[in-house]
């Protein structure tokens, strides 16, 4: 396989996969960034405990990343299944996510960090490989929801959480640790996420380049640097 | 082989084609026809200003000198001119002497009337508007007295309209002493001046003029243009041949002046508070004013008011300006003048004294204090959406506080918000950074330090050529001083003033600070951890950023929560829900009706702890301020446990009372009352370092960042 064949196909297909999931351009906007942080390397060497590596065999004989066209692009997404539960998997796991900072904010996030995150995680990913169908199917019944419907899976998690119902969160934690490579694939995310030289971002609103914006940021740069704030009297 | 003449010809279109020299530009035209214009504002002046008449003659001659042909002798034009001073009826004002068009139709015209009532105006544009051609006027001759002998339209329209026109046409001014065409950029700004210096010029004399006709109306107590209060409409006496009325003096319109009597009874039974007042009318209006008196509506000062279908809404600035306005009881007043019994009340003047009185008692409130401060950084971006309509939430960057109280202003319902800044400011701004993504725009931010950079120079270049010009034109304009003409000798003195003003504004004026050297890295860091420098900024760019980014936050409240819903002008929506923080202050928290009666039955028997349960969200000082402004009365009950203080107490009581924020803490620690702590400490004059006091309070919140975007999944 060509070096860094993976990373280019990943970043290449993200914008397609964008498209296809009605994911907006705002969401996520570090994912490339990710990708290119983690590099065939730590794609693979994530894929490796959850049994997802079959795909070294096409990579071997993929063509390169630019090669393959946005009509391919396209029709392939399109034929998975798992594509339409992206979005609603997406915004289930950031409402969770935007709740658990607000329980810190308050100072009343009970649960463990460490456990949190495993659990969130899980749910997130498992949907869309086949082999996480039985650990889906296991949380579903700790959660009373059914796996049929990960959003809400995700949404009963974020109950849990809020709600401090420990005994919930230690199933989940229980069940996860019971299925070795489910756990040890989150620990590598875990560690992965730990070595990366910054903190990807979950939203990050662009604006188009104009003269009106830079008319303002410039002189805000220049306050900065030249330390001449004017402000009269502080609110 | 081309020939010496062939380039030549070749050498000769090519100037021709190039754009005209500024001395092209200044020469005469004598292959098109010129125009003497001549203007004087009134009859009085044609007949009795010798002096302008003369200088008419004296342009003929000086076109004659410039080169064009002319016919009529000096004396046939001197007998012309006279014919026109004395006011002969068949007097000349408008002849064309060879390539030369006199036109003095506008002689006893004002320079403020507009072509539609000066005719010779109006040919001179409908000329000029034609453009540039051989039998179009190229220049105009005009006195000394310059442009204002075209116009002296106050709203600086006809001026520029003049120049634009001998712009296109090419078309010179001629003065005795000058020549300026319009094409010629400082020429352009010459003459716009002096559209500007007529115009000014125009006003001075009007009042000059016309001030005394007012006055003298004015004496005798007749309307002479001031707004009519409520109550009154003005008589009537006769009408001009061109249908305009002839006003009198203002009488009493019933329909009104029985309303008024109630604002000011009510008014005074509210001891002078207009807000109390305006609530307990709420729904009282002026009526409008019927067909029969339509003059009215652009006459009395209810038209500056708010309105609904039925009439005028009485507000409290309506109260509080019938309160003070002493036409109510028949005394006119006008600039210095005072008539007292000059027309006839419609309030009885015990009752207007009262409220006059209780008017005149409560403070102005202070003006100016706002310009001290800057504005809130989310200013002119919240709206409270708690109303019919969407109204503006005010931002009073004094006092660092949110409040929307339109309704209140108007006397139409209570103020509805009435926050400090950061509840609401703290978690949209903390939501708005994190959000916000400026990495791409280092680029373009780069370019515009470069810019600016090349700016600050240009500036200094700038600079020193307009100093220059002015000295030079200063120069010039000594040198024509000397002349034997008074008006003349006059006008030049004036324009040397004004050229040295402009000298000494120029060199005072401060020249842009130069901008570091800046590089990509510094630039892209900064746009990636804005939201480390923010709290640097100061507020009024923090705002502009935020104005261009948001377009607006719609905020829904109620007595425990806020809720934000961040719109950005490309379409992200965030809706933030913020905890409404326990209130320590009146400002944050006001006291329902249900709640005062609820106090009133407990406050005077019941114990401090059934009190404090029955107000979960209140302290006992705000809750015994209360009381105390209900004026309730309470019996003093002193708990079983009650025990004296002692020196270890008080020794105690110091080091805790400064260094722990919480009061409960406090008083558990001390085994006391939260009330015996307070106590104590104010007699032993401990006070709680401003920190403590005045500390913010956490604000909790929850956002979600994808408003709209959940309907487009699901």
């Amino acid at each position: 396989m060509t070096e860094g064949l993976l990373t280019r196909y990943v970043e290449a297909g993200l914008p397609h996969l964008r498209k296809i999931a009605g994911l907006p351009e705002w969401l996520a906007p570090d994912a490339g960034k990710v990708i290119r942080e983690l590099g065939d390397e730590g794609l693979l060497k994530l894929a490796e405990p959850l049994s997802i590596s079959g795909y070294k065999d096409f990579l071997e004989r993929a063509p390169e990343a630019n090669a393959v066209t946005s009509e391919m692009w396209q029709e392939c997404l399109a034929k998975s299944q798992t594509v339409d539960q992206i979005s609603p998997i997406i915004m289930a796991l950031l409402q969770v996510w935007e709740k658990a900072r607000s329980l810190r904010r308050r100072e009343q996030l009970t649960v463990d960090p460490i456990l949190f995150c495993r659990g969130l995680t899980v749910l997130s990913y498992a949907p869309f490989i086949p082999s996480g169908r039985s650990i889906l199917r296991r949380l579903a019944e700790i959660l009373g929801g059914t796996e049929a419907n990960p959003p809400i899976l995700l949404a009963l998690f974020s109950k849990a959480v809020v709600e401090g119902d420990h005994r919930t969160l230690n199933s989940i934690e229980r069940c996860i640790r019971e299925e070795v490579s489910w756990t040890v694939w989150t620990e590598m995310i875990l560690e992965m996420a730990g070595t990366f030289t910054f903190v990807p971002r979950a939203i990050g609103v662009s604006l188009p380049p104009s003269k009106q914006l830079a008319r303002v940021l410039v002189p805000m740069i220049l306050e900065v640097t030249n330390d001449n704030a004017a402000r009269n009297y502080s609110n | 082989m081309i020939t010496p003449q062939e380039i030549i010809q070749i050498e000769k279109a090519k100037s021709a084609k190039q754009k005209p020299n500024q001395e092209e530009l200044k020469r005469i035209p004598l292959d098109r026809p010129a125009k003497l214009f001549g203007r004087l504002s009134g009859l009085p002046q044609v007949r009795e200003s010798l002096q302008s008449m003369a200088e008419l003659a004296g342009l003929v001659k000086l076109a004659r000198k410039d080169g064009f042909h002319t016919e009529i002798t000096d004396e046939e034009t001197e007998k012309r001119l006279s014919a026109i001073q004395r006011g002969e009826p068949g007097a000349l004002r408008y002849w064309v002497d060879g390539q030369l068009m006199v036109d003095l139709r506008d002689l006893g015209l004002s320079g403020r009337l507009g072509p539609d009532k000066r005719p010779g105006l109006r040919e001179l544009m409908a000329d000029l508007i034609r453009g540039e051609a051989s039998d179009i006027t190229g220049t105009i001759y005009l006195s000394s007295e310059g442009v204002s002998r075209l116009s002296r339209d106050q709203d600086r329209i006809i001026g520029y309209q003049l120049l634009k026109l001998m712009k296109e046409a090419n078309c010179r001014i001629r003065q005795p002493y000058a020549i300026l065409n319009p094409r010629i950029e400082a020429d352009w700004r010459e003459l716009a001046e002096g559209f500007e210096d007529a115009a000014k010029e125009g006003k001075r004399l009007q009042e000059k003029h016309f001030g005394p006709k007012k006055r003298e109306k004015a004496l005798k107590g007749e309307h002479v243009g001031t707004q009519v209060p409520p109550g009154f409409i003005i008589d009537i006496m006769d009408r001009k041949s061109d249908g305009r009325c002839i006003f009198g003096k203002w009488i009493p319109y019933p329909p009104q002046a029985g309303i008024v009597i109630r604002i000011l009874q009510e008014y005074v039974r509210q001891n002078g508070g207009e807000y109390r007042t305006a609530q307990t009318l709420g729904g009282l209006v002026f009526p409008f004013f019927p067909e029969d008196l339509a003059y009215m509506n652009t006459r009395s000062s209810l038209r500056n008011c708010l309105k609904n279908e039925r009439g005028y809404i009485v507000t409290p600035e309506v109260i509080v300006g019938l309160a003070r306005n002493v036409a109510l009881i028949g005394v006119w007043k006008w600039s210095d003048i005072v008539i007292e019994n000059n027309h006839l009340a419609i309030v009885p003047v015990d009752l207007f004294l009262e409220a006059y009185e209780l008017a005149h008692r409560t403070g102005g409130k202070k003006k100016g204090r706002a310009v001290y401060f800057e504005p809130l950084e989310w200013d002119g971006l919240l709206f409270c959406y708690n109303h019919d309509a969407p109204l503006h939430i005010s931002g009073r960057a004094s006092e660092g506080a949110w409040v929307c109280d339109r309704d209140y202003h108007n006397g139409t319902g209570p103020t509805c918000l009435d926050i400090v800044h950061h509840v609401i400011s703290q978690p949209l701004t903390k939501e708005f950074l994190r959000c916000l993504d400026l990495g791409g725009h280092a680029e373009t931010i780069l370019e515009e330090l470069q810019d600016r950079s090349k700016l600050t120079g240009d500036e200094e270049a700038r600079r020193k050529h307009e100093e220059s010009r002015l000295r030079n034109k200063l120069a010039n304009l000594e040198g024509y001083l000397g002349s034997s003409e008074p008006e003349l000798e006059e006008s030049y003195r004036r324009q040397i003033r004004k050229t040295q003003e402009e000298l000494r504004d120029l060199q005072s004026k401060p020249l842009p600070s130069p901008v570091s050297a800046t590089d990509i890295d510094r630039v892209k860091h900064f746009l990636e951890n804005l939201e480390m420098h923010w709290e640097s900024l100061s507020s009024t760019l923090r705002n502009r950023l935020l104005k261009l980014i948001i377009d607006r936050v719609e905020i829904r409240h109620d007595r425990l929560h806020f809720k934000a819903v961040v719109v950005w002008k490309m379409g992200f929506m965030q809706t933030i829900e913020i905890e409404r923080p326990e209130a320590r202050s009146m400002r944050e928290w006001h006291w329902t009706e249900e709640q005062e009666n609820l106090l009133k039955i407990l406050w005077p028997t019941s114990s401090e702890q059934v009190i404090l349960a029955a107000f979960p969200s209140r302290t006992w000082s705000g809750i015994s301020c209360r009381a105390q402004k209900l004026g309730l009365a309470r019996q003093r009950l002193y708990p079983p446990h009650w025990k004296p203080w002692t020196k270890d107490d008080d020794d105690k009581l110091a080091t805790l009372y400064v260094t722990e924020p919480s009061l409960e803490v406090v008083a558990e620690k001390m085994e006391r009352s939260h009330h015996s702590i307070v106590g104590r400490a104010s007699y032993l004059k401990i006070k709680k370092p401003k920190e403590l006091t005045y500390g913010k309070r956490p604000v909790v919140w929850e956002v979600l960042n994808f408003q709209g975007f959940e309907a487009a999944s699901s």
